[in-house]
C-alpha cells in the first residue's frame, strides 16, 4: 500500500508498522495497517470518526497491544507493553482526552514522571526544562497555576510541554487543534514545523483539512480500520482526501435563508461572576455582560480561550453563582438557577469539556443518550424506567445522528471521540430546546459529522430555536452566526452583525480590552 | 454474552475459594488435623443436615443485607465503611422497641422490630450523610469513627438503660416471644428463620432499584461521574445522601436480623460479630453484583458456621474461621487488583478509571 515516493531517503523510517491489526471482540478497529513515519516529516493520519486512528496510535504508544503485525522503530522490531516503554523510546502522544491531574499545579504535573532517582526532587529540573522549551518554542506555561484553573487550551499546551520535557522524538498529536484558537493553532503549526526541521517525526491526527494542507508533508487515510491511501500532501486535493475518507463528497450546505428574529429567548442583563465561585471578592471573571439571543437566531461568542466563556455558560446553567445580573429564559425570569431548571425552562447544552461534564463513561450509550429524557415521561413513569423504549429511542438516534457503536449497550467510553460527541449532540438536539448553548460543538468531528451539526444548527434556527454558539474558531463563528458578540477579558467588547464581520474586525475587538483589564 | 461477562467473576470466585481451601489445609496440617477429616466435619457442620444448613442460611441473611447496602452506596460513589456501627444502631433500636412490643400480636411485633432496625441503621448512617453533604466530611472517615462510637454506645446500653433485670450480665432481658422472628417449623432446632426469604427478595429489589428506576439511575450517574450528573440536572448530593441512608437501613435491618432471628434472644454488646465488615467482603467477592452476593454471603456464612463446627468436633483453634475469613478478604482484594490490572490494560479511554478506588474494581453494571 505505502508507495515510497521519497526515494532519496536512505535512513530507515523512524517508525514502520507492518500489518498491524487490532480487534475488540468481533470488531476490527485496525485492519492490517502499514505505515511509515519518517524523521523530519509531519505525517497526517486521516479518517472519519471511528476509523481507528486513535486506536492505531495507542498501539504505537504501548497503550494497546496489537493482535497481529509488527512495529519497527529505527529498523528494530519493538513491542511496548506499557506507555512508559514507548516514552522511554522517545514516542509521546498528546491525547484527545488529557492525562493531567487537575489538583496539582502545572509544574507538578510536569514533574510527575518515572524518575531515574525517585528520591530526587524533579521540580527544579523540570522548571528549568520548561523555561528552555518556552525560550526555544514559545510554548509558555504558568508553572504555579492549578491545572483545574487552566482552560482546555492551556491544558493542552501543558501536555505538549510535558512530552517535550521528557525528550520525545516521535510526537503524536491527536486532534490537537480542537481546543485551540486560530492564533494558538498558528503557533502550534510553527512549532511542529520547527520540531520536524530539528529531526523529530510528527504524526498529526486532524479532521481539519486546512490544517493538514498547512503543515503536513505526507498523509495516510484510514477507513474502517484499513489504509485506503497514502502519499504526499502536495499531490492531493482536499476533495480527493474527503473522498478517500468518507467514500464520497460532502455536498455544499445551502445558503441560509435570512430569518426575521423573534422575541428574545435568552436575555442577560448586567451579569457579573467572580473567578472563584466560593469567594465573591475574588477578581471578576465576567462583568457587565449584556446579551440577547432571539428566537431564530444564532448568536456567536468569539474570544480567545479563557476569556470568560466557561463562566458565562456555568452562570447561565446555575452551576456557578452570579454576583449580580438578571437572566431571562424563554420569556420568564430565570432566578434560582439550577441545571435542572435550565433544562426544564427549555435550555440545552453541548458543553466544551465533554469528558468531564457531559458523559458518564462507565454507563452505556443508551443511558447517556437518554440521560435526561429517561427521567420523565414517556421513557419513565412514576419513577420506573421504560428501558426498552429508551433503547429503541437510542437506536433511532444512532441512525439519525450516525453514531457508530456495536450496540446501544456499549459503554460510551468505548466509542471513538467523535462518536461520543455525536451521542451528546443526539441527546441535546432530541430535547427540542428553545435555547441551545453549543460550545465548540464540532470538536473532534469528521467532515461529514461537522457538516451534519452545522445543518442541525441551521435547522434549529429555522424552526425558530435560539442558539448561543461559543467557539474559539473564528471561521466557524463567522460562518454560522447571525450576530457575533466578542468576549475579551470577561467583558463584551462589541456586537457585530454577521454581514459586517471580518476576521480583522473581530480580531481587533478580541484584543481591544487588553488596555483596560477589568480588575 | 451474559456468560462471557460473568465468566471472569466466576473464575475469580472459584480461585479465591481454592486458594482459601489450600491455606485452610495448611493451617489444619500445622495444627495436626487431617484435612479429610476436617472437610467432612466442615460439611457436616454447614450443610450436612437440615438443622446446620438452616443455621448457615440464616447467618447469610445479615451478611447479604450489609453487602446490598454496600452495593447501593458504592454505586452512588459513596464509599463509607460505617456498616458495623449501623448494624449495632439498628440492632439497638430494634431491641429498645422490641422489648416493649410483648403485647403486640406476632406479625406486628416482628414488623416493628424490623422497621426499628431499618430506622436505627438509617439514622446512624444519616449522621455520616449529613456530615458529608453539609460539612464536606469524607464519609469514609466519619463512618469509621462513628463505628467506634456505636460500639461504646452499645456497651453502655447493655450495662445501663437496656440491661436486663434477671442477671448482672451486660445483656438485655430476653426478647418477648412475639417479637422473635418465626422459623420454618419443619427444620429441627428451628434454625431456619423465615427471614431467608429476604435473600432473594432484597437482592432482586436492589437490582431493580438500580437498573429500573429513575432514582437508581440517578444514583449510578452520580457515582459514575458526579459532575456530569450535576450538569444534567441530577443532584449528586441528594443521591449520595439517599444512598448512604439506604445502605444504613440495610445494615440496620441486618442488625435486627442478627438479634431477632439469631441464636440468643437478647442483645449483648458483641452481637455485631464482624458482620459489618464481612458484609463488605461479601459484596467485593461478588463483584458488587446483588444476585451473586447471595452466593458469596452463603459462602461466608458457611466459613463462620463451619469454623465453629471444626472447633467443636476436631478441637481446631477457634480462630481458624477468622483466619479463613481474613484470608478470603485478602485474596478477594488481591483478585480485585489483578482483575483491575487486566482491565486497566485494555480500555484506556479513561485513564482515571484505573486509579479509582480498589473497592469499585469489578463493579458490575446492572
Ligand atoms: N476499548 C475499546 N473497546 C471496544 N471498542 C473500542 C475500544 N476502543 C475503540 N473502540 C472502537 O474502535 C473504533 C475506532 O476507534 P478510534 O478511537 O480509534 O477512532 P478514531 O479514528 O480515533 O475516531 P475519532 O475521529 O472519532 O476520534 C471505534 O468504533 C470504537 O468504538
Ligand atoms: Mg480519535
Amino acid at each position: 500500500m505505502s508507495n515510497r515516493t521519497d526515494s532519496t531517503v536512505v535512513r530507515p523510517p523512524a517508525l514502520r508498522l507492518r500489518g498491524v491489526t487490532k480487534r475488540f471482540g468481533a470488531f476490527t478497529a485496525n485492519d492490517r495497517v502499514d505505515l511509515d513515519i519518517n524523521r523530519g516529516e509531519i505525517h497526517a493520519l486521516l479518517g472519519e470518526n471511528g476509523a481507528g486512528k486513535t486506536t492505531l496510535m495507542r498501539i504505537v504508544t504501548g497503550l494497546y497491544q496489537p493482535d497481529e503485525g509488527e512495529m519497527r522503530l529505527d529498523d528494530e522490531t519493538t513491542r511496548f507493553r506499557k506507555p512508559e516503554h514507548a516514552l522511554r523510546a522517545g514516542i509521546g502522544m498528546v491525547h484527545q482526552h488529557f492525562t493531567l491531574v487537575p489538583t496539582l499545579t502545572e509544574l507538578q504535573n510536569l514533574a510527575m514522571r518515572p524518575a531515574r532517582f525517585p528520591w530526587r526532587n524533579a521540580t527544579a529540573d523540570v522548571r528549568r526544562r520548561s523555561e528552555q522549551i518556552a525560550a526555544t518554542t514559545g510554548l509558555r506555561i504558568d508553572p504555579d497555576r492549578l491545572v483545574a484553573d487552566a482552560s482546555i487550551g492551556e491544558r493542552q499546551r501543558l501536555e505538549i510541554v510535558k512530552l517535550l520535557c521528557r525528550g520525545a522524538r516521535i510526537l503524536i498529536f491527536d486532534e490537537p487543534s480542537a481546543a485551540l484558537s486560530p492564533g494558538e493553532w498558528d503557533e502550534l503549526a510553527a512549532l511542529m514545523r520547527k520540531l520536524a526541521a530539528e529531526g523529530h517525526a510528527i504524526v498529526l491526527i486532524s479532521h481539519k483539512l486546512t490544517e493538514v494542507f498547512a503543515v503536513a508533508d505526507r498523509f495516510t487515510v484510514l477507513r474502517a480500520g484499513a489504509v485506503v491511501g497514502t502519499g504526499l500532501v502536495a499531490d492531493v486535493t482536499s476533495d480527493e482526501l474527503v473522498t478517500m475518507m468518507v467514500g464520497g463528497l460532502v455536498t455544499e450546505r445551502p445558503a441560509r435563508a435570512p430569518i426575521e428574529p423573534g422575541p428574545p429567548v435568552l436575555s442577560i442583563r448586567g451579569l457579573a461572576v467572580a473567578r472563584d465561585p466560593l469567594d465573591p471578592k475574588s477578581p471578576p471573571a465576567l462583568s457587565g455582560i449584556d446579551l440577547e439571543v432571539r428566537a431564530g437566531e444564532i448568536l456567536g461568542i468569539a474570544g480567545v480561550a479563557g476569556s470568560g466563556q466557561n463562566e458565562l455558560v456555568e452562570a447561565v446553567m446555575g452551576i456557578r453563582p452570579a454576583l449580580s445580573g438578571r437572566i431571562e429564559l424563554d420569556g420568564e425570569p430565570f432566578e434560582d438557577r439550577t441545571p435542572r431548571r435550565f433544562y426544564e425552562s427549555g435550555g440545552a447544552l453541548i458543553p466544551e469539556d465533554r469528558h468531564h461534564v457531559a458523559i458518564v463513561s462507565g454507563m452505556t450509550l443508551w443511558e447517556n443518550v437518554t440521560m435526561r429524557a429517561l427521567r420523565r415521561p414517556p421513557l419513565s413513569r412514576r419513577g420506573i424506567l421504560n428501558v426498552s423504549a429508551a433503547r429503541a429511542e437510542t437506536r433511532r438516534l444512532m441512525t439519525e445522528f450516525d453514531i457508530r457503536a456495536d450496540t446501544e449497550k456499549t459503554p460510551i467510553g468505548r466509542l471513538s471521540g467523535g462518536n461520543q460527541q455525536k451521542a451528546v449532540l443526539a441527546r441535546e438536539f432530541s430535547d427540542h430546546p428553545a435555547l441551545l448553548i453549543a460550545v465548540q460543538p464540532v470538536r473532534g468531528l469528521d467532515v461529514r459529522a461537522t457538516d451534519f451539526v452545522y445543518r442541525q444548527l441551521s435547522e434549529h434556527r429555522a424552526r425558530g430555536g435560539a442558539v448561543l454558539l461559543i467557539s474559539m474558531d473564528l471561521d466557524e463563528i463567522i460562518a454560522m452566526s447571525d450576530r457575533i458578540a466578542v468576549l475579551a477579558h470577561g467583558r463584551i467588547t462589541g456586537v457585530v452583525d454577521a454581514d459586517d464581520a471580518t476576521r480583522t474586525r473581530i480580531g481587533a475587538l478580541m484584543t481591544s480590552a487588553e488596555d483596560t483589564p477589568c480588575s | 454474552m451474559l456468560m462471557r461477562q460473568q465468566l471472569p467473576r466466576v473464575l475469580i470466585t472459584a480461585g479465591v475459594i481454592v486458594a482459601a481451601a489450600l491455606i485452610a489445609s495448611l493451617i489444619l496440617l500445622a495444627s495436626g488435623v487431617a484435612p479429610a477429616a476436617a472437610v467432612s466435619a466442615f460439611w457436616e457442620g454447614t450443610f450436612g443436615n437440615s438443622a446446620n444448613a438452616g443455621t448457615t442460611l440464616t447467618q447469610a441473611v445479615p451478611l447479604l443485607l450489609v453487602a446490598l447496602g454496600w452495593i447501593v452506596a458504592t454505586r452512588a460513589g459513596r464509599l463509607h465503611v460505617g456498616y458495623p456501627g449501623q448494624v449495632i444502631a439498628g440492632g439497638a433500636l430494634a431491641t429498645a422497641i422490641g422489648l416493649h412490643c410483648g403485647g403486640l400480636p406476632g406479625p406486628l411485633a416482628v414488623l416493628a422490630t424490623a422497621l426499628a432496625g431499618i430506622a436505627g441503621g438509617a439514622l446512624w448512617a444519616g449522621l455520616t450523610a449529613w456530615l458529608w453533604a453539609s460539612r464536606g466530611v469524607l464519609e469514609i472517615i466519619s463512618s469509621l469513627l462513628l463505628n467506634l462510637v456505636a460500639v461504646q454506645v452499645a456497651a453502655w446500653l447493655v450495662r445501663g438503660p437496656l440491661q436486663g433485670s434477671a442477671s448482672q450480665d451486660p445483656q438485655t432481658d430476653n426478647f418477648p416471644l412475639s417479637t422473635i422472628w418465626p422459623s420454618f417449623p419443619g427444620v429441627p432446632g428451628q434454625t431456619l428463620s423465615y427471614d431467608v426469604v429476604l435473600l432473594p427478595i432484597c437482592a432482586v429489589i436492589v437490582v431493580l432499584l438500580l437498573s429500573r428506576t429513575v432514582f437508581g439511575f440517578g444514583l449510578r450517574a452520580s457515582g459514575g461521574n458526579g459532575e456530569a450528573a450535576r450538569w444534567s440536572g441530577i443532584d449528586p448530593k441528594r443521591g449520595g445522601v439517599a444512598a448512604i441512608v439506604i445502605s444504613g437501613g440495610f445494615a440496620g435491618l441486618a442488625g435486627a436480623a442478627l438479634l431477632f432471628a439469631g441464636t440468643a434472644p437478647w442483645m449483648s454488646d458483641g452481637f455485631e460479630a464482624g458482620v459489618g465488615f464481612n458484609g463488605i467482603a461479601v459484596a467485593l467477592l461478588a463483584g458488587n453484583s446483588p444476585i451473586f452476593a447471595i452466593l458469596t454471603a452463603i459462602v461466608f456464612a458457611s466459613l463462620n458456621v463451619g469454623g465453629t463446627a471444626l472447633q467443636a468436633t476436631l478441637d481446631v483453634p477457634s480462630s481458624l474461621a477468622e483466619v479463613l475469613q481474613g484470608a478470603v478478604i485478602v485474596l478477594v482484594l488481591l483478585a480485585a487488583v489483578l482483575a483491575g490490572r487486566r482491565r486497566g490494560r485494555t480500555p484506556a479511554t479513561q485513564p482515571a478509571a484505573a486509579t479509582k478506588s480498589l473497592a469499585l474494581v469489578g463493579t458490575e453494571e446492572v
